[in-house]
C-alpha cells in the first residue's frame, strides 16, 4: 500500500526523539559547538533517557505503550527497526548532530557486529552495552590514504598463532578515542584485494592501539573525530567477525553492507538539520525581518523559503522509503544513495540560504544556530560516501555496471 | 501507514495502463499531436479498458475512485504520451466534477457525456492566477432564480469541442475559497465564446481553449451540488487535478530517463559505451534521483487526498516538484542524445516541449 502517514507508534517514537532533542541538545548545542567538548552530565543523561543510542529509543518508546499493547506493538517494531532509526535520527539532527554521534552505545559498530558476529561473539562485544557504565562503539574504515577507494585498504592484519597482529592508521574516526571497542577493516592478504579484507573487534586498551590526534574541524565539532594507530596491535584470534569469513568477498561486502544501512541515516540527519534551519529562518524573517524590507524581496524570500520547505519533505522521502526497503529486505543500494545523495546536497543548500538570509540579523542564538549548522552541513555530502560516490552507486544500478567507469 | 508499493489492484490497474500507454499512446503519438485530439481508434481502447472513466458511478465507470490508483495510472499514460494523456485527463474531468461535487440528479442528467465522442470540459485555470483557489475572479451572481456569470478561463482542455461546459467562479468573492462554486454552462450559452490557443509549443494531442464569459445566463440547478459542502468539494476537485497533472510530468520523465538510459547504453564513443562516461552517468544518476523524489511528493499528496485532505498545500508542492524536474529531465535526456536529441527521429523534442507545456494547466 501507498501511505505516508506515521502510526501511533511510530509517532510517539518520533515525539520522545524530538523532547530529547529540546531538552537534552539545543540548550547545550552552541557551547559544545565553541569548546569542542561535551558535559559529562550529558552522557549520564542520554544513557538514562535513550539507552543503547537511537536502537535503545526505540524499544524505550515502545516500552513506554504499556501492557499487552506495548508488548505487542515491540514486535511489531523489530520489523520497521530501520524506518523507527530514521525517524529518530532526523529529531536528533534537529537538536544536534554532533551531539547526537556521542550518545553512549555501540554506534556504528552496531550494525557489522549484529549483521557478521557469530552468536557469541554477539554476546561477547555488545554485553557492556547492557551495564551500568558509560560505552561507545566505533567504526574503523578510513585511513589517510584510503577515502572512497575502500578496496586499497592498507591496514594488515597477520595471524600469528592464536592472535592477529594489525598494522596502520586508521582516520577520521567518530568516537574513537572513547569507544570501547573498535570494528577495524583490514586486509589479511593485499593480493586477495577486496576479498582479502574483513573486520576485526579491536577493544580499547589492546597492546599496540594508540590514539593519534584529534582532529579540529569546521562543523558538526563536538563530535569526537580521532586518528587511531594500530603498531603491532594483538588482538585474539576470535576477533574476526566470524560471519565476513562465510564468502571470500565477505569483508568488503561487511564493509559496503554497513553503508547501505548506514546512509539513509545519514540522510535523515541532513534532513533533520535542514529541517532545524527552515524552521529557524522561517521564523526570523516572521517575526524579526528588519523593518523597511522591500515588498518584493519579502515575496521572493517567502517563494524561496516555500520551494525549500517543500524539498525537505521530497529528501525525508526519499530517506523514508530506503529505511522502509530494508525492513522489507529489499535491496536498496539505489534508493539509500538517492537518500543520501539528495539530502547532503540539500542540507548545503537550505544552511546557505539560511545564512544569507539571515545576515542582517543581530549577533546570537539564532543567527549562531544557522552559522553552526551551516558548517555543520558540508560534511553530509562527503561521509558515507561523496556525493560523487553516491552517483557512481546509482549510476550503476540505472545503466549497469558500465557506467562511469572513466 | 507508511508504505511504497501499490496494492495488488493498482498494479492491476496501472499495468493495464503502461500496456496501452506502450502499444497505443506511444506509436500514435506523432498522429495525435498532428491532428490536436485523440484518435478514434484510441478512444475505442479507452472504452473497452475501462480507461475513458476508471472511476465510479453509473454505466460506463469502472473502478474506484482514489487518487493514489488515478495517480499511478496518469503515471503511465504520461509515460506513453503527455499530450494524450493530458486529453484523457480532461475527457475524465466533467465526470470527476459531477462525482465529487455534482447532486444525484445532475449525474443522472449528464451521464450521456461519459458515452459520447465530446466530453465536458471544465474550465478551472484562469490567466492571472492559475489554479490558485484564492485568485479565482470570475464571477458568479445570483438573479432571480438565476445566475449571471462573468470573466475569463484559460487552458481549459477540450474547450472548443465540448458541448458542456463546467465553470469554476466564485459566489461570494468576499468569503474568498469557500465561495467557490461550479456551474453548468452548455456550448452555446448566450455570452459565452470559445478560442482555441493556436500553435502551442507542445501539449498539441491536449487542444485548450480561452473561454470568456459576459453574463452568461444559467438557470439555478446548473450550479453543482447543494450548500456550502460544494466549496470544500470543489476544493478536492482542484487538488486531484494538479496531482494528475503531477502524475503526467512524472510519466513524461520517467520515459526521457528511459529512453537516454538505453540511449547512453549503446550509444558508442571513444571505443566505449558512453554510460561509461562519468559526466553522462551522472547526469543520469541525478535525474533518476529528481524522478524519484518527484513521484514520492506526487504519492504523498494522492495519499493524503484519500485520507480526506482538501490536498491543495500537497498537491501544489507536488505539481511544483514534477513539474520542474520534468522540464530538467526531458531536457537533461536530449543532452544525453547529443544531436540526435534535437531531430524529430526521436521523442524526446516532443517530450520537452510538452512538459514545457504543461504550466498553463497546472501553475
Amino acid at each position: 500500500m501507498i501511505g505516508m502517514e506515521l502510526t501511533d507508534t511510530q509517532r510517539m517514537v518520533q515525539e520522545y526523539a524530538h523532547q530529547l532533542a529540546v531538552e537534552e541538545m539545543r540548550p547545550i548545542s552552541l557551547e559544545c559547538d565553541r569548546t569542542e567538548q561535551i558535559p559529562e552530565t550529558y552522557f549520564w543523561r542520554m544513557k538514562r533517557r535513550a539507552p543503547g543510542g537511537a536502537e535503545g529509543l526505540v524499544s524505550l518508546a515502545g516500552r513506554g505503550t504499556g501492557g499487552d499493547k506495548g508488548r505487542e506493538e515491540i514486535a511489531r517494531d523489530e520489523a520497521q527497526g530501520a524506518f523507527l532509526s530514521v525517524l529518530v535520527n532526523e529529531e536528533m539532527a534537529w537538536g544536534d548532530a554532533a551531539l547526537s554521534t556521542a550518545i553512549p552505545g555501540p554506534g556504528l559498530a552496531y550494525p557489522p557486529i549484529r549483521s557478521f558476529g557469530s552468536p557469541e561473539q554477539q554476546r561477547r562485544f555488545l554485553s557492556i552495552y547492557q551495564d551500568e557504565g558509560l560505552h561507545w562503539g566505533a567504526l574503523a574504515l578510513s585511513e589517510p590514504g584510503v577515502g572512497s577507494d575502500v578496496a586499497s585498504i592498507a591496514t594488515t592484519a597477520t595471524l600469528d598463532g592464536d592472535e592477529y597482529v594489525l598494522n596502520g592508521t586508521k582516520h577520521y574516526i567518530t568516537n574513537g578515542a572513547r569507544a570501547d571497542l573498535v570494528i577495524v577493516f583490514a586486509t589479511v592478504d593485499k593480493r586477495l584485494g577486496r576479498a582479502g579484507i574483513k573486520p576485526f573487534v579491536v577493544p580499547r586498551g589492546a597492546p599496540g592501539f594508540l590514539v593519534g590526534r584529534i582532529e579540529k574541524k569546521m562543523g558538526l565539532r563536538a563530535s569526537q573525530t580521532a586518528e587511531l594507530i594500530f603498531d603491532h596491535c594483538r588482538i585474539p584470534k576470535d576477533n574476526l567477525l566470524a560471519g565476513s569469513d562465510r564468502d571470500r568477498a565477505g569483508g568488503f561486502k561487511a564493509a559496503m553492507g554497513t553503508l547501505d544501512a548506514t546512509r539513509p541515516m545519514v540522510g535523515a540527519l541532513g534532513t533533520g538539520i535542514a529541517r532545524a534551519a527552515y524552521e529557524m529562518v522561517s521564523e526570523w524573517v516572521r517575526q524579526e525581518l528588519p523593518r523597511g524590507y522591500p515588498f518584493r524581496r519579502r515575496h521572493l524570500l517567502d517563494d524561496e523559503l516555500a520551494t525549500l520547505g517543500h524539498e525537505i519533505d521530497a529528501a525525508r522521502l526519499l530517506v523514508w522509503r530506503a529505511a522502509w526497503m530494508a525492513d522489507q529486505r529489499m535491496p536498496n543500494s539505489k534508493e539509500a544513495s538517492m537518500a543520501k545523495a539528495y539530502a547532503g546536497a540539500l542540507v548545503m543548500r537550505v544552511t546557505a540560504a539560511a545564512v544569507r538570509i539571515m545576515a542582517p540579523a543581530e549577533p546570537g542564538p539564532p543567527k549562531w544556530f544557522v552559522e553552526k549548522w551551516f558548517r555543520d552541513a558540508k560534511v553530509f555530502d562527503i561521509f558515507e560516501g561523496t556525493a560523487q560516490i553516491q552517483r557512481v552507486v546509482i549510476s550503476r544500478r540505472l545503466f549497469g555496471e558500465m557506467a562511469a567507469q572513466e | 501507514m507508511v508504505g511504497f508499493a501499490p496494492t495488488a489492484e493498482q498494479e492491476a490497474i496501472r499495468d493495464l495502463a503502461h500496456e496501452v500507454a506502450i502499444e497505443q499512446l506511444r506509436p500514435l503519438a506523432r498522429v495525435a499531436e498532428a491532428e490536436g485530439g485523440i484518435p478514434a481508434t484510441l478512444l475505442q481502447v479507452l472504452d473497452e479498458t475501462g480507461l475513458a472513466a476508471p472511476f465510479p458511478e453509473g454505466p460506463g465507470g469502472s473502478g474506484i475512485l482514489d487518487a493514489v490508483t488515478l495517480a499511478l495510472v496518469t503515471e503511465e499514460l504520461g509515460f506513453g504520451d503527455g499530450g494524450l494523456a493530458v486529453a484523457v485527463v480532461g475527457r475524465w474531468l466533467g465526470q470527476l466534477a459531477l462525482s465529487l461535487v455534482g447532486t444525484v440528479e445532475q449525474r443522472q442528467m449528464h451521464l450521456a457525456y461519459r458515452d459520447t465522442a465530446m466530453p465536458i470540459a471544465v474550465a478551472l485555470a484562469e490567466e492571472a492566477g492559475g489554479l490558485d483557489p484564492s485568485t479565482v475572479s470570475t464571477t458568479a451572481r445570483a438573479v432571480g432564480p438565476a445566475y449571471a456569470l462573468d470573466g475569463a478561463k484559460y487552458a481549459v482542455l477540450h474547450g472548443t469541442t465540448a458541448r458542456q461546459h463546467i465553470v469554476l467562479a466564485n459566489l461570494a468573492p468576499e468569503l474568498g475559497p469557500a465561495g467557490l462554486r461550479l456551474f453548468l454552462v452548455p456550448a452555446d450559452a448566450q455570452g459565452l465564446v470559445a478560442v482555441a490557443d493556436e500553435r502551442p509549443l507542445g501539449l498539441r494531442a491536449a487542444p485548450m481553449a480561452r473561454l470568456q464569459l459576459s453574463g452568461v445566463r444559467v438557470p439555478a440547478d446548473a450550479r453543482l451540488g447543494h450548500g456550502g459542502d460544494s466549496a470544500t468539494a470543489t476544493l478536492r476537485l482542484l487538488s486531484l487535478y494538479v496531482i494528475l497533472l503531477s502524475g503526467v510530468a512524472v510519466g513524461i520523465s520517467r520515459a526521457a530517463l528511459e529512453y537516454s538510459v538505453s540511449y547512453a547504453q549503446t550509444r558508442i564513443q571513444f571505443g566505449r559505451p558512453i554510460a561509461a562516461f562519468q559526466g553522462v552517468a551522472f547526469l543520469g544518476a541525478d535525474m533518476a534521483m529528481n524522478l524519484d523524489a518527484a513521484q514520492l511528493m506526487l504519492w504523498r499528496a494522492a495519499a493524503a487526498w484519500d485520507n480526506g485532505d482538501s490536498g491543495w498545500a500537497l498537491a501544489r508542492a507536488a505539481y511544483r516538484k514534477a513539474h520542474a524536474v520534468a522540464t530538467q529531465v526531458t531536457a537533461d535526456a536530449i543532452q544525453i542524445l547529443g544531436g540526435a536529441g534535437f531531430m524529430e527521429d526521436h521523442p524526446l523534442e516532443l517530450w520537452m516541449r510538452d512538459a514545457a507545456a504543461l504550466a498553463a494547466l497546472g501553475e
